[in-house]
């Protein structure tokens, strides 16, 4: 067998595709428009749900839309009943669900269309199976997904809710299609990155230690690694701490979600007895980014021990510098800088 | 023999006759053990159905949504052990709600005011919460062992009612289980002086410990047989704790590596931890490695010729490493490990344990589409070396169906095949046939296995394979397999043991759906997610068999307006037997028919 991760020969054996996902990762995160949906939909991706149900061309009805929309789509040939074999593709723009769920089988259509390079182009191209090439290039990433490890996800039994399973998938083989395609029902879907909620089925407390004992491994070979960076995070009025692991992330921006989601129930106020959100508390979302416009503001407390606001030094530098982070509400940050005294009146 | 039971009244020749009937049946049937044997027991009339419920100690209930815990606990008042299934295991998959339910509240109320003497509690995939945790430390004052698998919804503050009320704590287990950060020192809330504490696992608690107490705890319990920790003790930590107990017998290491956290003065100096493990003299099971530095897996050697059980499955290392660690480890019996050890490493295993019953490899990229480290070739050296296995669970990227075959043959004694082909519909990889041969050949040769998980390119034949062989099968897991309802009706047609079914994203429906309606009753549960069947299908089975809680499942999108239910709108058909009522604390995503 070739070494498949032909981006990544001179790194440890151990280290696959992880080192290469991340950067990788970070790369196509912004061309690409795919959010990672877990069942509870717990993704902010309201813009491409939007946008990929209006454009189903179809003369079904809204609960085919729906049906479009769910998660459990992963493969043609594994479709529901109510779907209509006949249901086009729609050719979008961006890879939206359509493609990950493709609602005919293989055989029928060419099942990417639009923009996106088309899979039997690149199929072509490239016969090998599991070809790194062929799969970063195609590499979905969703926000707070990665194939295989969930590098990205933050510790801590909050994250759970957002953890899930999605692999990422590319089948780059042309005999496998077909075989598969003399299967009818059995055919699958090469083209489609589809994200296959719990596949394979690894739970994800394993995918996350993982996640942290290969990042252990992966910094130094061999040598020691810094591990994880655990920071408290406190929020005026929340009940109990948190901890993020600071190296799970690489934007202000990431840790900014991660701690959205953490602390929603507390911002809103609702939380059910079990700390499960409640439904109301994500239809108001009205703390969309604790960076930006909202009446939280994210401080944190440096070497020093002075409380500055998060967002003002390059990334690698606050990593090293933050020793506890808290989320204040806008009117006690006041003192903290100019930038967030404008941002609390402005609020009030 | 009457006399030890208090309520009865001494034997005298007075006696109606079947009073002493039931005297003698209760004192015999203490001494049945075995659930099944007691619930045939039940069966045989009135009055043994009374005795046997009279004397039974340890309940089992296989899903708590099964029976209520008002009937349980008016059924078997002397219960002293319980122990409750709650969620579904493709439930630990995110194919289910958060909040679908499985609540411990429930529970804990009724046995608190019925069964104040209880000392057991075991849950599996059960949500509970702090109050429950409290509540369940403040009614049991004999309570001695806790053991939580794979739950969650609670915190440290609830561990530390656990600690400091339980003063008769024996066990205290945490498995997979989430727990939520409180700021609350835990351990340090266990009492002063000696504790008969015998086994605290809590490797998955993501949460700093206080060590200080930690250490504490462990030099005063000296029964202490079995200690887990989480990844926040670091080797150093370890060490001071071996040299505290080298009576363990089993052992969660830990992180295994420096913490960057504690400056310590000599932190270039290393103890002597081959020492302190060798002094562990019945050291048998060894767990942890969480963050592993390989240069220090060599003090593990001294203890390895006693290992009966080695988790290495968060363990990152090489085969090279794994193999200078493995080949001293002749007596093991179970062994999970990363595939990060390759093809490679399972012949390692296979050359020097081979008294091998369960192997369990996890897959350290669950990707769908990379080489993989593993495959078919270590399948295969595992069959050839370890002829006593009785259990598999195996994650790959590519298989064949000789390997299978082989391992079917090699061995007879398997119990339990779980192959995780992680492809979907990915055939043999060298053949390019479908991997129907190999899963026949094994519920062919293999005539013990009770529960089997396919994967891989899967046609209508590997299920007629299954129902013909699969005689003793209780627990079959399938994703992505089969072609058509045919495929179904062969296993609900021809596994009679059937207990648990959970099927993803096969192309099954309504039809398949009836054919089973047969053996429903006789089933735990049936899954079936992102399959054929439809509202109606279910709706029909649901009203057929008004003993089956009938769930649908919906798909929920975060911000999508809710929508009014819609007729086939449903991911997840969840149906299990049950003698109540529709339960009234399902979330809104579910609906029961």
């Amino acid at each position: 067998m070739s070494p498949p991760l032909t981006a990544m020969e001179d790194e440890g054996q151990n280290d696959v595709s992880v080192a290469s996902s991340s950067t990788v990762d970070c790369d196509l995160q912004s061309g690409l428009g795919l959010k990672e949906r877990n069942y509870l939909g717990l993704s902010d991706c309201s813009s491409v749900d939007s946008s990929r149900v209006s454009t189903l061309s179809n003369d079904n009805k809204s609960n085919l839309n729906l049906k479009a929309t769910e998660l459990r789509l992963g493969l043609p040939g594994s479709q529901s009943p109510e779907r209509d074999p006949s249901q086009q593709f729609v050719s979008s723009g961006k890879l939206d669900e359509k493609l990950l769920f493709p609602l005919v089988p293989l055989s029928q259509t060419n099942v990417v269309s639009g923009s996106k390079r088309g899979f039997s182009e690149v199929n072509n191209s490239i016969p090998k199976e599991g070809n790194w090439m062929f799969h970063a290039s195609e590499n979905d990433v969703s926000g707070s997904g990665n194939p295989g490890i969930n590098i990205k996800q933050s510790l801590g039994p909050a994250c759970a809710q957002s953890n899930m399973g999605n692999e990422i998938q590319s089948k780059g083989s042309n005999e496998h299609s077909r075989v598969i395609n003399q299967k009818n029902a059995a055919s699958n879907a090469p083209a489609a990155k589809a994200q296959v909620v719990g596949w394979p089925p690894i739970r994800s407390f394993r995918k996350n230690s993982l996640a942290s004992a290969m990042r252990n491994n992966d910094e130094v070979d061999g040598k020691p690694g810094p591990g994880a960076l655990f920071i408290k995070v406190s929020m005026d009025g929340a009940p109990y701490l948190r901890k993020v692991d600071l190296r799970n992330y690489s934007t202000y921006q990431e840790l900014s979600s991660a701690l959205e989601k953490m602390f929603s129930c507390f911002i809103v106020g609702q939380c059910g007895s079990n700390g499960t959100l409640a439904k109301e508390t994500k239809a108001e979302g009205n703390s969309k980014d604790l960076l930006h416009g909202s009446e939280y503001v994210l401080t944190y407390e440096d070497k020093d021990g002075d409380w500055m606001l998060v967002g003002d030094v390059p990334w690698e530098m606050f990593m090293n510098t933050c020793k506890k982070l808290k989320i204040m509400k806008g009117a006690d940050a006041i003192g903290l800088a100019p930038r967030a005294a404008e941002k609390s009146t402005t609020q009030h | 023999m009457a006399e030890e039971d208090g309520d009865h009244q001494p034997l005298r020749g007075s006696d109606p006759p079947d009073q002493v009937l039931d005297t003698v049946l209760e004192t015999v049937l203490q001494f049945l053990t075995c659930r099944q044997d007691r619930n045939s027991a039940s069966l045989v009339c009135q009055s043994w159905h009374r005795a046997e419920a009279l004397t039974r100690s340890e309940l089992f209930i296989g899903n708590c949504y099964a029976v209520s815990p008002a009937r349980a606990t008016a059924r078997f008042p002397r219960v002293e052990s319980i122990y409750i299934k709650g969620r579904p295991r493709f439930a630990d998959f995110n194919l289910m709600p958060r909040n679908w339910g499985a609540h411990f509240r429930p529970w804990v109320s009724a046995m608190s005011r019925a069964y104040p003497w209880l000392e057991k509690v075991y849950l599996k995939r059960m949500s509970l919460t702090n109050d429950d945790l409290a509540l369940l430390a403040d009614s049991f004052r004999q309570f001695k062992e806790l053991e939580l698998v794979f739950c969650e919804g609670f915190g440290t503050k609830g561990l530390s009612e656990i600690a400091s009320k339980c003063r008769q704590l024996r066990v205290l287990d945490l498995s997979d289980t989430e727990v939520i950060d409180d700021a609350m020192d835990w351990i340090s809330s266990f009492p002063e002086g000696e504790t008969p504490l015998e086994s605290l696992t809590f490797d998955c608690v993501e949460c700093e410990i206080n060590f200080e107490a930690l250490e504490g705890l462990v030099a005063r319990s000296p029964s202490l047989k079995k200690l887990r920790l989480n990844r926040y003790v670091s080797i150093r930590q370890l060490y001071q704790l071996l040299i505290k107990a080298p009576q363990l017998t089993h052992l969660g290491t830990g992180s295994f590596s420096q913490s960057e956290n504690i400056q310590h003065l000599d932190d270039n100096q290393d103890l002597d931890y081959h020492s302190a493990f060798a002094a562990c003299k019945s050291l048998v099971c060894l767990s942890g490695f969480k963050e592993v530095m390989p240069e220090y897996l060599p003090s593990i050697y001294p203890v390895c010729a006693n290992l009966t059980s080695l988790n290495f499955s968060y363990t990152n290392i090489n085969p090279q490493q794994f193999r200078s660690v493995i080949v001293h480890c002749h007596k093991l019996q179970n062994l999970w490990l990363l595939d990060t050890v390759c093809d490679e490493g399972l012949q390692a295993v296979a050359a020097s344990c081979k008294d091998l019953r369960e192997l369990r490899v996890f897959p350290v990229h669950p990707d769908e589409d990379i080489e993989g480290p593993v495959s078919e070739v270590g399948l295969q050296a595992i069959s050839e070396g370890c002829r006593k296995l009785q259990s598999i669970l195996y994650f790959c990227q590519r298989m064949t169906n000789e390997a299978v075959i082989a391992m079917s043959r090699n061995c007879p004694d398997l119990v339990v095949f779980r192959l995780c082909i992680m492809g979907r519909h990915q055939p043999d990889h060298v053949t390019r046939k479908p991997m129907d041969e190999g899963f026949g050949a094994i519920v062919k040769n293999c005539r013990k296995l009770t529960r089997l998980a396919v994967s891989g390119l899967l046609t209508d034949k590997a299920f007629s394979y299954i129902g013909q062989y699969g005689k003793l099968v209780r627990t079959l897991s399938v994703a992505f397999a089969g072609d058509s309802d045919m495929g179904l009706r062969y296993v609900l047609e021809g596994c009679p043991r059937l207990q648990k079914l959970e099927i993803r994203d096969s192309p099954f429906g309504d039809e398949a759906l009836w054919a089973g309606a047969h053996r429903y009753y006789n089933m735990r549960f049936l899954w079936m997610s992102s399959c054929r069947v439809s509202r109606l299908g279910c709706q029909e089975i649901a009203r057929s068999m008004p003993h089956l809680v009938v769930e649908l499942l919906r798909y929920e999108e975060e911000d999508a307006p809710f929508v009014e239910e819609d007729n086939n709108n449903f991911s997840v058909l969840y149906m299990y037997r049950s003698l109540e009522q529709t339960r009234n604390d399902a979330p809104e995503s579910v609906t029961i028919l």
